[in-house]
């Protein structure tokens, strides 16, 4: 029987509204302001961030997320640490009411070491001084030696694909898109090969545009293995997000070092079986809908579950929402996060 | 569409609608929640803010003047706050460390007495300029919104543009000409263009009004009929989309033209203002254009909204002059 983990995916809910965390927005504001120190908001920070390890371990988590609470959207650590980059204007991210900053390729793309400069923890935005964080890896291990979980393997963190960064990028720089795939990708493969060097066992793979665009399986093939390449500790999973990836897309991608696929049963039910073909070491299911606040159909998921289970025998299989739950308010993500178990349980 | 306003001068400049809350009002809007006043000690208070927020436009030399969304702590949520049938959730993040309350549909959404006639008027006194109404269309209120009742969007959609008609009837029989429909969320389902269509022509179909319909931040280069949309003028930003979308052919409607960008500490400069000016108009007849900001300007400070307004203001006048 494959054994079956309940996981989150993206960014978690930012306001953390406890008597005993501090208000990350005030806080940010402050910091902005100049009114409080950068070591007070790295506190602050720390402690929201157990708050959301916590949270999940109430609602039976298995697969942690770190919940992003310092990433502004997918790309701004990336986009305030490589050289070549600039934070641009925003751009709404899909059909939601959310905004995020386009990233400016300006230059040649080379990826920082950002772990080696911790003075660099934190970076003002050029554009509004909005706070970001600079370093992945230093921001990570912080969080597991400061999280209550003695688990390592049990943190998911996560990184922005080469073609969905592509796609966002107003680029000023490279003359076609592949030369700018190849650039993204180099530099995001550091970033993973970082994770390789840390404990970090998992990272999620956010390429939402696969859903939407049906790329050329050589250049899919090319990209991820560049993106990949190197990479042995560290169990990679493409996640979903606003959609499955199109079934091409994911033909195209089955044969290389991706350790997992994410499949989202809320807007693509018909994607369980796209995989069946295949047995990846991790199928990860978007069972409940990140996007509403309405209550999800259980026995539906409990049933998509079941088929799962008979169809990826053989792999690991992770039940999550279907994108980040900072789509939903606090209280509904918790609701949301807590039935997870319960579907598990029943089956 | 074809409602005719008097006496605005070519290229008539107005804002999108919010302005930065001064901080007595936050006060007081944060104080009334917490029940430390009353609605009538808010309502000086933002009567107050009404004052000053009118005579900053009169100072700024603007055409077109707003209330600027002095009585509303959102755009969705002050409607959702008083629509029948919606309530607010918990806080979610927009953008940066920026946050609203989403609502949610509990049940049919119906409007129970008007929304934004009191301080339509209140506005109007204060001016001779128009004031333009101003609502949250029915398309954005329900996209941006969870629902728990209807599950089908264009049933929900198509109610609150019903329930939104009575408001903008509201408005016209108080005496406002001027109405404008915010839509950012318009174009982003272009699958639903023509429901989108469909519910603004509810709210302006023989309204009697010039009617405005103000989209931002979507993918405008695939939109399939900016014609199609039923009102006099549709407002769009188009600094941040650098203008590439804007063709003659696509619109029958006047243009109200984004030409600078709101979100950014970053103060375009009078000259950069004009380029945008002269990019409009070797697309439009000059009688078709209003020029305004790319969106509301809440999010910016009183000093930098009047420095950039002052700016959009002389650089019209500039432009005006040489026509």
């Amino acid at each position: 029987m494959p054994q079956i983990k309940t996981t989150i995916s993206g960014i978690y809910p930012k306001l953390i509204d406890s008597k005993d965390t501090p208000h990350l927005k005030r806080s940010l504001h402050k910091f902005d302001k100049g009114s409080i120190s950068k070591e007070e908001l790295e506190e602050v920070l720390r402690q929201n961030t157990n708050q959301i390890i916590r949270e999940q371990r109430e609602a039976k988590i298995n697969v942690f997320g770190d919940g992003l609470i310092q990433w502004e959207d997918f790309y701004s650590p990336f986009t305030s640490a490589w050289k070549g980059m600039k934070r641009g204007t925003l751009k709404r991210i899909f059909n939601t009411n959310t905004l995020q900053r386009k990233p400016i390729i300006a230059g040649e793309i080379e990826h920082q070491k950002t772990h080696a400069t911790p003075d660099a923890l934190y970076a003002d935005s050029q554009l509004e001084g909005i706070f970001s964080i600079t370093n992945l890896v230093d921001k990570i291990k912080n969080f597991l030696q400061n999280a209550p979980t003695s688990n390592p393997e049990s943190i998911k963190a996560t990184l922005p694909g080469p073609f969905s960064f592509s796609e966002d990028c107003d680029d000023k720089h490279y003359n076609n898109r592949e030369e700018r795939l190849n650039a993204i990708a180099k530099a995001l493969n550091q970033e993973l090969l970082s994770f390789q060097e840390s404990d970090i066992k998992y990272v999620e793979i956010y390429d939402p545009y696969l859903h939407f665009i049906n790329y050329d399986s050589d250049l899919l093939n090319k990209i991820y293995g560049t993106l990949l390449a190197g990479i042995d500790n560290v169990k990679v999973v493409l996640g979903s997000f606003y959609g499955t990836p199109k079934k091409e897309n994911l033909n195209a991608l089955k044969n290389t070092q991706l350790s997992g696929f994410s499949l989202d049963l809320v807007i693509d039910p018909e994607s369980l079986e796209w995989l069946s073909d295949k047995t990846p070491s991790i199928i990860q299911l978007g069972i409940l809908d990140s996007r509403t606040t309405a209550r999800d159909n259980i026995e539906k998921a409990k049933e998509q579950l079941k088929k799962a289970k008979e169809i990826y025998k053989n792999s690991e299989i992770w039940i999550g929402l279907n994108n980040s739950l900072e789509f939903l308010p606090r209280n509904s993500a918790i609701e949301k996060m807590s039935e997870l178990s319960k579907i598990i349980k029943d089956n | 569409m074809s409602y005719k306003l008097e006496n605005l001068p070519i290229l008539p400049t107005t804002v999108v609608g919010s302005f930065p809350k001064p901080k007595y009002l936050l006060k007081a809007m944060n104080d009334f929640k917490k029940n430390r006043i009353d609605k009538d000690e808010l309502k000086k208070t933002q009567l107050k803010a009404l004052d000053d927020i009118v005579a900053f436009q009169e100072e700024v030399g603007l055409d077109v003047l707003v209330d600027g969304e002095v009585e509303r702590e959102e755009m969705t949520i002050f409607f959702a706050e008083k629509f029948k049938g919606m309530v607010a959730s918990d806080w979610v993040r927009s953008y940066g460390n920026r946050y609203y309350r989403k609502p949610i549909i509990k049940d049919k959404i119906v409007l129970e007495k008007p929304m934004t006639v009191d301080f339509f008027r209140e506005a109007q006194n204060r001016t001779k300029k128009p004031i333009k109404g101003m609502i949250t269309g029915p398309y954005t209120m329900v996209d941006w919104s969870y629902d728990e009742y209807y599950k089908d969007r264009r049933k929900a959609i198509l109610d609150c543009a019903r329930e939104y008609r009575k408001e903008a009837e509201a408005l016209r029989d108080a005496g406002c000409k001027i109405l404008q429909i915010d839509e950012p969320a318009a174009s982003v389902r272009l699958d639903e263009w023509d429901l989108f269509c469909e519910s603004i022509d509810i709210i302006t179909k023989d309204l009697g009004m010039y009617t405005i319909c103000h989209i931002c931040y979507g993918d405008f280069d695939n939109v399939p009929n900016f014609s199609k949309v039923p009102v006099d003028n549709l407002d769009l930003e188009c600094i941040n989309n650098n203008f590439s979308f804007l063709k003659k052919d696509l619109f029958n409607q006047d243009i109200s033209a984004g030409v600078f960008d709101v979100h950014t500490h970053k103060q375009t400069s009078k000259e950069e203002i004009v380029q945008n000016i002269k990019k409009l108009l070797e697309i439009f007849p000059k009688e078709k254009i209003w020029i305004d900001p790319d969106c509301g300007l809440r999010t910016r400070t009183r000093e930098e909204s009047l420095n950039q307004l002052k700016l959009m203001v002389e650089a019209t006048k500039e432009i005006r002059n040489n026509l």
